[in-house]
């Protein structure tokens, strides 16, 4: 029986050899188990040794392998071939971000813009060593457990239209990690994380779409970390509004 | 970005309805204020009343606003949750 085989349309772009993008088609092997990550690697090690793509873990763990799988942006390592087989599976790099080369795309925006956001623990008082641990109760952890599943694989900003109309806009990763370090409860950076996350490009840019959540392959929903974000500058604001005597 | 963006992907075009919506829910708003500015008159009241129950022009408006109010609702409800740090 002949092997079963699938094609790829995978997006090639080599700026030292080529001055416009390209699609080029690849036969793979189908295999029911399969992920697109798979077959990418099979056209690498097989087939084309020159197409050039991010990956490590194949797990779902470090976020490197994300792109658009027909159109959606998909971690390929979770992408299974048999739920496009026998049709052909288009692969692009993710949407928005500017393209190295084939499907790497340079991701130095959103590394800014983690940074922007202090998107780490920053202890309401430093502790010595001697003192022990920052203690924290299962309740504390809930606030925020959610947000701390991000993986940094930016499949949000792929799927977010405001970050594809304006590069600006702080987008739904950044703001989901700030909200998890201003809801743990060990944190006392909120103040200054504000400045960034509540300035016009950060949760006010965002118009609720939502698909960011719907793409997350970790589940951690920022869409509702940048509406929470959005309750807490509101209540903020009409604070200082109402009791300007008062403190903040 | 082009001016189609919102036709390109399903959940872009649902966001899209459901933005557009608001026009309907705008629609009833002012025609609860209509209804208020008139209440101190009975006459008045009565002419906005029977307008908005005998002419064929209202039935038809009610019959594309009241699903669009619906869809308007059942979105916001299903979204409301998700501004609350629960």
């Amino acid at each position: 029986m002949p092997e079963q085989t699938m094609t790829l349309e995978v997006f090639r772009y080599q700026p030292d050899e080529e001055e416009h993008p390209r699609y080029q088609n690849y036969e793979v092997p189908y295999r029911e188990d399969w992920v697109v990550l798979d077959a990418l690697n099979y056209i690498k090690d097989e087939i084309d040794g020159t197409l050039s793509y991010r990956w490590s873990c194949r797990m779902g763990v470090c976020g490197s392998c994300g792109m658009m799988v027909n159109g959606d942006p998909k971690l390929t390592c979770a992408t299974f071939l048999r739920d496009y087989y026998p049709s052909a599976i288009r692969v692009e790099p993710l949407n928005y971000f500017p393209v190295i080369r084939d499907l790497i795309i340079n991701m130095e925006d959103f590394l800014h813009k983690l940074d922007d956001v202090q998107a780490w623990l920053i202890p309401n008082q430093e502790k010595g060593v001697e003192e022990g641990e920052y203690l924290q109760s299962p309740a504390e952890l809930a606030h925020f457990k959610q947000f701390s599943m991000c993986i940094n694989c930016m499949l949000c900003y792929a799927a977010c239209p405001v970050y594809g109309h304006s590069q600006e806009f702080l987008g739904p990763a950044a703001i989901a990690l700030a909200q998890r370090y201003n809801l743990d409860s060990r944190d006392g950076a909120a103040e200054s994380r504000a400045e960034v996350i509540f300035q016009d490009v950060g949760i006010w840019e965002c118009t609720f779409v939502g698909d960011c959540s719907r793409v997350c392959p970790k589940k951690v929903d920022p869409a509702g970390a940048i509406q929470q974000a959005k309750v807490t500058h509101t209540k903020q604001f009409m604070k200082e509004l109402l009791t300007p005597w008062g403190n903040r | 970005m082009p001016s189609t963006w919102w036709l390109k992907r399903k959940t872009y075009f649902l966001f899209m309805v459901r933005e557009l919506t608001c026009v309907a829910v705008g629609g009833y708003a002012a025609l609860l204020l209509v209804l208020a500015a008139s209440a101190h008159d009975p006459d008045s009241f009565h002419s906005v009343f029977s307008w908005l129950s005998a002419s064929r022009w209202s039935v038809v408006l009610h019959a594309i606003a009241l699903p669009l109010v619906l869809y308007h609702s059942i979105t916001w409800f299903n979204l409301t949750p998700k501004a609350m740090v629960v």
